[in-house]
C-alpha cells in the first residue's frame, strides 16, 4: 500500500518536473541569478530544434 | 547542499520507476531548476509577510520573474552568492517602492528600461547557450511581455493605482538592470 502511494507520488513529481524541463528548455534561463549547467538531454524538451 | 537534495530526489524517482536511470542527471537538473524557479516567489512571500506588504512584493517580483525567464541577464557563478544578492535586491526594491511616487520621471525610466530589454535581449549564459532560432524567438517574446507590462503600468497609473504602477515599473527596471553587467562586459570585450 505504502509503495503504491510512493509510486503515485513519484509519478506525479516526475510529471511536474517534466513541465519544469519543458519551461526551461523553451526559455532563455532560470529566473534567478544563477544558471546551472544544462544537461544535453534538455534538448529533447525544446520546441524549436 | 541543494545539489545533493536534487540528486536524492532524482534517485528516489528512479527507485519508484517514475523515470529511467539514464535520465538521472536530467531530473536532478529539473529539481534544481524548480527550486531556482520558485525561490524568487518564496522570497517575495517571506519579505511580504515580514514587511506587511504582500501586494507590493508580489507585484514587483511577477514582471521580473516572467520577463527574466526570456530576457536572460547576469548570472552569479555560485548559488549562495545568487541567493544573497537576489534577497538583497528584492528587499531594496520593496523599500524603494515605499518611497517612489508615480509620475513622468518613473514612466520615463520604465520606458528606457523597456527599450533596453527589447534591444539587448536575450542574453544567454555559458551554461545554457541559445541557438540563433531561439534568440529570435525569445527576443520577440521579451518584446511582447515588456509591452504588455508597460500597458499594465500605464493602466494602473491612469486609474490612480500609484502603488501598483510603481511596483510594475520597478519589476521592469530590475530585469533591465540585471542585464547591465553582461552588456558592459560585452562592450568591454569589443
Amino acid at each position: 500500500m505504502k509503495s503504491k502511494i510512493a509510486k503515485s507520488v513519484a509519478k506525479g513529481t516526475a510529471s511536474v518536473l517534466n513541465a519544469v524541463l519543458r519551461a526551461d528548455a523553451n526559455s532563455t534561463s532560470c529566473i534567478i541569478m544563477h544558471q546551472p549547467k544544462a544537461p544535453k538531454d534538455l534538448e529533447k524538451f525544446r520546441r524549436t530544434k | 547542499m541543494i545539489e545533493k537534495c536534487a540528486d536524492v530526489i532524482a534517485g528516489w524517482l528512479i527507485e519508484c520507476s517514475a523515470v529511467e536511470e539514464a535520465d538521472r542527471e536530467l531530473y536532478s537538473y529539473a529539481v534544481y531548476s524548480a527550486f531556482l524557479t520558485l525561490s524568487p516567489l518564496l522570497l517575495a512571500i517571506v519579505f511580504g509577510l515580514c514587511m506587511s506588504c504582500m501586494k507590493q512584493s508580489i507585484l514587483i517580483v511577477t514582471p521580473f520573474v516572467i520577463i527574466r525567464k526570456f530576457s536572460g541577464g547576469y548570472h552569479a557563478k555560485h548559488l549562495g552568492v545568487c541567493l544573497f544578492c537576489s534577497s538583497l535586491l528584492l528587499f531594496l526594491c520593496i523599500v524603494l517602492s515605499f518611497h517612489l511616487e508615480g509620475g513622468w520621471q518613473l514612466a520615463l525610466a520604465a520606458a528606457a528600461a523597456a527599450v533596453s530589454l527589447i534591444c539587448f535581449s536575450p542574453i544567454d549564459n555559458e551554461n545554457r547557450v541559445l541557438s540563433q532560432k531561439e534568440r529570435v524567438r525569445y527576443k520577440k517574446i521579451t518584446a511582447v511581455l515588456v509591452v504588455i507590462y508597460l500597458l499594465l503600468d500605464a493602466a494602473f497609473f491612469w486609474f490612480q493605482l500609484q502603488t501598483y504602477a510603481v511596483c510594475i515599473s520597478i519589476g521592469i527596471m530590475l530585469s533591465a538592470g540585471l542585464q547591465l553587467p553582461c552588456i558592459f562586459q560585452g562592450l568591454a570585450k569589443k
